[in-house]
């Protein structure tokens, strides 16, 4: 055998790629890495921001408005007369009733959540992060009030109060936190046992600090998986309480109240029906997907 | 007395859960604007005197509160505002048997067939059967069961029934009604949907943790059948996660059968409920709501004690941590 001179390259010494040290990327770059990967996950998060672009921009572009009726077009089927999804018994155009029922189910969906957030987070993590008695009674008023049916609060604070958006954001709120304070205090407890908020606190930081420089950042997590559970929950019980005549009242209309209001002349005119409903379906069904992809990602323990 | 101790503490909740339930519900109708007379023809004020004194409301607040816990205690709710003379506790109790059928037969459906596809799509994990199968879970989840019902009510009920009775003289399903099979079918399948989603999915979670213990490569080692390993090894363990939803589960079958009741003209005890909410029948309301209050409670109860006797394993005390 002979070795030629070829055979033998010279190898150019580049003193960069014996780096072993890989850039270092956050907690939530290696979330969002992760996330990319998962196509469900992907998926269902383009739905949902297509969703929330519609509802905001089609209402103000269309040349409709969602109370503008039209007796001259009645019960029209869809693509009649520029009507994309047709009109509903009194001549509405049900393409912007469509998307404006889903910016107030979706605002009335996110602001009960956003409630519940910062009631649940401020109650567990002051009974997280105080301990001892105090968690114990905490707890214990939480057993109680997560014992109490939800929905049947709900629906006689709705008897009750006067019926529209904001009483339906109040009275989901009024139960609705009770999830996030047991998650964030689990949260707490498990965290400030933890060398790096023992070091905290030796180093001076005071109670305050603690919880919002190095607990919460660190919950962030499970706090996030348990707020994209609540949002399908709430449009639920938002749709649920128009159903039972306690949702928003018109000229209003949320998701919920275009089903409901069109199963009365469904038998006639289907679309009137299927289409919210399906706006509806598909609105949870990503949500659903959404957290559950986002909690496979964030927290596989919790699988179950 | 570890477990005595438990079972003493989560009744201890439940009587305190109770009672925060009934004076919520007592507080809230008091605040109620108006009078309970007003609706009538005008009356004297001897005449509304009269009145007041007989249903005690000239007392203060705490006595009439009082009285109506006490009442309460006995199960009397009271009259009805709108079928006037009618006990609400009566009116009740003649629906309930409705209630209770539609949501067995819902939450046995849900059960069996929850638990065989969350076994199906265990044994199957990761590929198309098991795409399917938890793609339908998906959708059992988010499909509000008035939507669903609305749905089949038209297409089965309806249009399949009409066509099937003009080809072969005979009407699969009926509209509505809750007496016989063809009545019954869909409003169990509707209600039982979302509960066989959440039912499947916790079965399957469940029973990919028991696949991958040891005790099973074992049986498999043994050379036991495919289905005997299922019905003899997975099945105790596999399915023991799955009683804790139970309890949530009694509540959302609760209030979903509040609207298949409504869809489906069934005389249950939801029916009544939406009813009076409509009519703003404010002693039935009350009287409803402590009842469904104290069945769930007592469901949640139930479902706590059965599950330390099922699991001995479970750290008593130490659930909420």
């Amino acid at each position: 055998m002979e070795f030629s001179k070829e055979l033998f390259v010279k190898e150019s010494y580049e003193p960069d790629s014996q780096d072993v040290e890989e850039k270092s990327i956050t907690y939530w770059q290696n979330v969002w890495i992760r996330f990319k990967r998962n196509k469900m996950a992907i998926g269902s998060l383009a739905i949902i921001i297509f969703m929330i672009l519609g509802c905001i921009i089609i209402p103000i572009v269309s040349p409709y408005t969602i109370s503008e009726q039209n007796l001259n077009a009645v019960n029209q089927g869809m693509f009649k007369d520029g009507h994309i999804f047709g009109t509903d018994s009194f001549g509405r155009d049900l393409f912007v009733r469509v998307w404006y029922g889903t910016r107030i189910s979706l605002i009335i969906a996110f602001s009960a959540v956003a409630i519940n957030l910062i009631i649940g987070v401020i109650y567990g993590g002051i009974s997280g992060y105080l301990g001892g008695k105090t968690d114990e009674v905490m707890m214990r008023i939480v057993d109680v009030v997560i014992s109490i049916p939800h929905l049947i609060i709900v629906m006689l604070l709705m008897v009750i109060l006067k019926p529209g958006m904001v009483t339906i954001i109040l009275a989901y709120a009024t139960v609705g936190w009770t999830g996030m304070a047991r998650v964030v205090r689990g949260q707490v407890l498990h965290l400030k046992e933890l060398d790096y908020v023992v070091a905290s606190r030796l180093l001076g930081s005071g109670a305050l600090r603690i919880i919002i420089k190095d607990l919460f950042p660190n919950a962030m997590g499970v706090i996030m998986v348990h707020l994209a559970l609540t949002i399908p929950r709430a449009i639920f019980t938002e749709a649920f309480l128009s159903y039972i005549g306690l949702g928003v009242q018109i000229p209003l209309a949320s998701l919920g109240t275009l089903v409901t209001g069109g199963s009365a002349a469904f038998r006639l005119y289907p679309h009137v029906i299927v289409i919210p409903a399906l706006f509806m379906c598909i609105l949870m069904l990503a949500f659903n997907v959404f957290s559950d992809s986002l909690r496979n990602i964030i927290d596989p323990k919790m699988r179950r | 007395m570890e477990t005595f101790r438990y079972i003493m503490k989560k009744l201890i909740i439940s009587l305190i859960t109770l009672w925060v339930l009934v004076t919520i519900t007592f507080f809230l109708m008091h605040m109620l604007p108006g009078d309970p007379f007003l609706g009538e023809k005008a009356i004297s004020e001897a005449t509304k005197e009269a009145l007041y004194a007989k249903y005690g409301l000239d007392k203060p607040l705490v006595i009439q509160y009082l009285t109506y816990l006490g009442n309460a205690l006995r199960g009397d709710f009271g009259e009805s505002l709108v079928y006037s003379g009618q006990p609400v506790m009566k009116i009740l109790m003649s629906a309930f048997p409705y209630s209770f059928e539609l949501g067995l037969y819902s939450l046995l459906f849900a059960g069996l067939a929850g638990i065989i596809s969350g076994i199906f799509s265990a044994l199957h994990n990761g590929d198309k059967k098991d795409a399917i199968a938890m793609f339908i879970a998906a959708i059992g989840i988010s499909v509000p069961s008035f939507i669903l019902g609305s749905l089949l009510q038209y297409y089965l009920a309806i249009k399949l029934s009409n066509w099937s009775a003009v080809h072969f003289g005979y009407q699969l399903f009926a509209v509505e009604g809750w007496e016989n099979a063809a009545q019954k079918i869909i409003p169990v399948f509707v209600l039982g949907f979302g509960e066989l989603a959440v039912i499947s999915r916790m079965t399957k979670a469940s029973f990919l943790d028991v696949i991958g213990q040891d005790y099973i490569k074992t049986a498999k080692a043994c050379g036991l059948s495919k289905f005997q390993i299922i019905k003899n090894h997975m099945l105790r363990n596999g399915i023991m996660p799955v009683i804790t939803v139970l309890g949530p589960m009694a509540a959302s079958i609760l209030t979903g059968a509040f609207v298949v009741e409504n869809i489906f003209n069934i005389p249950g005890l939801g029916k009544h409920f939406i009813n009076s909410i409509q009519a703003q029948d404010y002693t039935m309301i009350a009287g409803t709501t402590i009842l469904y209050g104290s069945f769930l409670i007592a469901a949640n109860l139930l479902v706590d004690i059965a599950y330390i006797f099922i699991d001995p394993g479970i750290k008593l005390g130490k659930k909420n941590a």
